[in-house]
């Protein structure tokens, strides 16, 4: 059974392999074209992304079978870590995609508050974590940008 | 010959430019000083320095961005050894072997002299490599204008190759990451026909993706990712103060260091192996060679000069490949290419040419940054610990506040966070399942150069194919390639050997210690 689950590593790649063998394949033939014969297919724009996909396909495929005969261990997640995970990731995905589409100011107050809080929950009084989120706020909005010259309010 | 002379003459006015300016002093500076605290926080590192900046170096003037990269470089890698010897973890990759010694002459209250010895050897180890990068650079870079398209094509599949054998663990997930990397690098307009290669679409695609923002992702974000999803409580109690430096013991060492500075410049100088097994490799000849070798891993200085000089020595010896041919020596000096494209450069054959000075400008920069760290190494180790406890938790969030602003400041496109955002998912999954990085970043950063290379070469030889396989060149360089690659293969076996050597016997020092 454990032999199975590292094999999932490797049919993951396998399919990423396969996934970019779809995309070089659909990338269109060079305009002009050199000849024919193999320098015309060396030549396309195609031709090392598929060599790459293929590479990616092939390596892949090393994996199962290194999986399958216990070569290779996959790294298994702590107790706790996949929720905690899940909220990082959605606090840093709602933060970028935030700034996507309403700009820095008001996505990174909501971030900083929100981080300086759940990251320090019970651990720190309530006026540190203020403190906390008064410097990645101006830090981060005035601080950092001034230093660069670039304007983000 | 006249050519590498005259890089050489730039030397006298490169100095007046550099130290006229004071600005260029307070990057430098302010460079040494963020690389200090970057080094002494373990899980941070001069990759991940460097790539936070980039998004400011874009903004400043070629010196000055040059100053702050080289700053952070030189002070994080000499920082790491001083928490490796007052708290036993390596404040990065590169101090590993500084613990073996470090530490236990902590333990015996000597910490004060290892701290002293760490940082200074790291300094002595960049001066020293950095004057004989100096001296060499010329000759490699003008062997390297001789190249043609399928040369580059030929160094860079080779240097893409061995990172991803050489980095982590496994070959296998090495090389994968390396090919992904690659396949990603292909995405946007190509250069030779304008054909667009899978941008899905959007016509934020069409000039690929930015290796910038790719490098902030890859180094900030999923670190911090990886950090924050896996909460660590670890808490450190040690003492530091002020630095002790007994230049007797320094003295007494100039054969180790001499030792360690080449054996440092030659991982170094060897695509992909990088800074961390450079390390090993020095310890472990300095253990053979030295006459109190065995007392090695029991607290002697030797061991730390020799693991010190070693790994700033490395990252100087990286530079090579990475300013001859534009292929990076290690995930820092991969970092370091891509903010040299950033702010002007284009690292390869033509740099010496399109850009006189540089070489001057570089060594200069190096040589001052060592000695500005020998002053703020000295001021800061007393603050050293108070570094290391800096909580993950307060740290990590404003990490990823850096890396919005520098991934937008480089490209002045929204567009560039959704992309920081997949990368840093990339990033995190990579980490988390053993896949090493630097080889990914390799293919993004070689992989179009590689791809326009083998087509120009195959269509400026579409008459004669076998012209352009035998070409003398190409010949020579595909056998020193070859031997590059037996080379590289042993010294990171005897490395990865030497340190299972090393951390036996002092296990086995420490159970018959108990025992009595």
């Amino acid at each position: 059974m454990s032999k199975l689950k590292n094999c999932v590593e490797g049919i993951i790649i396998t399919a990423l392999g396969g996934f970019f063998l779809y995309l070089a394949f659909s990338v269109r033939n060079n305009p002009i074209p050199y000849g024919s014969g193999w320098i015309n297919t060396v030549a396309q724009a195609k031709f090392l992304p598929v060599i790459m996909a293929c590479f990616v396909t092939i390596l892949g495929v090393v994996m199962i079978i290194l999986g399958l005969m216990g070569k290779v261990t996959t790294a298994k997640f702590d107790k706790g870590e996949p929720l905690r995970l899940f909220i990082v990731v959605v606090l840093v995905a709602a933060y970028l995609l935030g700034i996507n589409y309403f700009g820095f100011q008001w996505p990174t107050i909501a971030f900083s508050i929100v981080s300086a809080v759940f990251f320090n929950w019970k651990k720190r009084p309530w006026w540190q974590m203020l403190i906390i989120a008064a410097v990645y706020i101006v830090v981060g909005l005035w601080g950092l940008p001034k230093l660069i010259g670039l304007r983000l309010v | 010959m006249g050519s590498i002379v005259s890089e050489w003459s730039h030397f006298g006015p490169s100095l007046i430019s550099l130290i006229s300016q004071p600005m260029v002093w307070v990057y430098l500076v302010g460079g040494v000083l963020l690389g200090y605290i970057i080094g002494v926080i373990p899980g941070l590192g001069a990759t991940m320095g460097m790539a936070l900046c980039l998004g400011i170096i874009f903004r400043l003037p070629q010196a000055q961005g040059l100053a702050l990269l080289i700053g952070i470089l030189v002070s994080s890698m000499a920082s790491g050894g001083i928490t490796a010897s007052l708290a036993n973890i390596p404040g990065t990759p590169a101090a590993a072997a500084t613990v073996m010694d470090g530490y236990p002459m902590a333990k015996k209250g000597k910490g004060r002299e290892a701290c002293g010895y760490a940082y200074v050897s790291s300094c002595i180890g960049t001066v020293i490599a950095m004057v004989l990068v100096f001296f060499i650079q010329p000759f490699i870079s003008a062997v390297a204008l001789k190249f043609g398209n399928w040369e580059t094509f030929l160094f860079c599949l080779f240097g893409v190759i061995l990172c991803g054998s050489l980095v982590g663990g496994n070959p296998v997930r090495g090389w994968i990451s390396a090919f992904v990397g690659m396949f990603i690098s292909f995405c946007g307009a190509e250069q030779i026909q304008s054909v667009v290669r899978y941008n899905f679409g959007t016509a934020k695609l069409l000039n690929g993706v930015s290796s910038t923002v790719a490098i902030i992702a890859l180094f900030g974000l999923g670190e911090v990712i990886m950090t924050l999803s896996r909460p660590n409580d670890v808490r450190v109690q040690a003492q530091s103060g002020f630095p002790i430096i007994n230049l007797q013991v320094f003295k007494r060492n100039i054969k180790n260091i001499f030792r360690s500075m080449l054996a440092g410049l030659w991982v170094g100088f060897i695509p992909g192996i990088g800074e961390s097994a450079a390390c090993w490799f020095s310890y472990e000849i300095a253990r053979k060679s030295e006459k109190n070798g065995k007392d090695f891993g029991t607290g002697v200085p030797e061991g730390i000069i020799a693991a010190e000089v070693a790994n700033n020595a490395s990252s100087v010896g990286a530079l090579i490949p990475s300013m001859a041919l534009g292929i990076p020596g290690s995930g820092s000096t991969a970092v370091f290419i891509a903010a040299l494209f950033l702010i002007g450069f284009h690292p390869g054959p033509l740099l010496l040419t399109d850009s006189p000075g540089i070489l001057c400008s570089l060594t200069i920069l190096f040589i001052l940054a060592a000695a500005i760290m020998i002053g703020a190494g000295y001021l800061l180790t007393r603050f050293a610990i108070k570094f290391l406890t800096i909580d993950e938790n307060v740290l990590m969030p404003i990490i990823v506040i850096f890396c919005a602003i520098g991934s937008y400041a480089s490209t002045y496109t929204r567009f560039s966070l959704i992309i920081l955002l997949v990368f840093g998912l990339i990033g995190y999954l990579m980490k988390k399942f053993g896949y090493p990085v630097p080889p990914m970043l390799l293919g993004l950063l070689v992989g179009n150069t590689m791809d326009s290379a083998l087509r120009r070469a195959v269509i400026q030889y579409s008459n004669n194919p076998i012209e352009m396989i035998t070409r003398p060149f190409g010949i020579a360089i595909m056998v020193f390639l070859v031997i590059m690659t037996i080379f590289s293969i042993r010294t990171t076996k005897s490395t990865k050997r030497a340190s299972k050597d090393v951390k036996k016997v002092l296990e086995e020092a420490e159970t018959s210690e108990t025992a009595e």
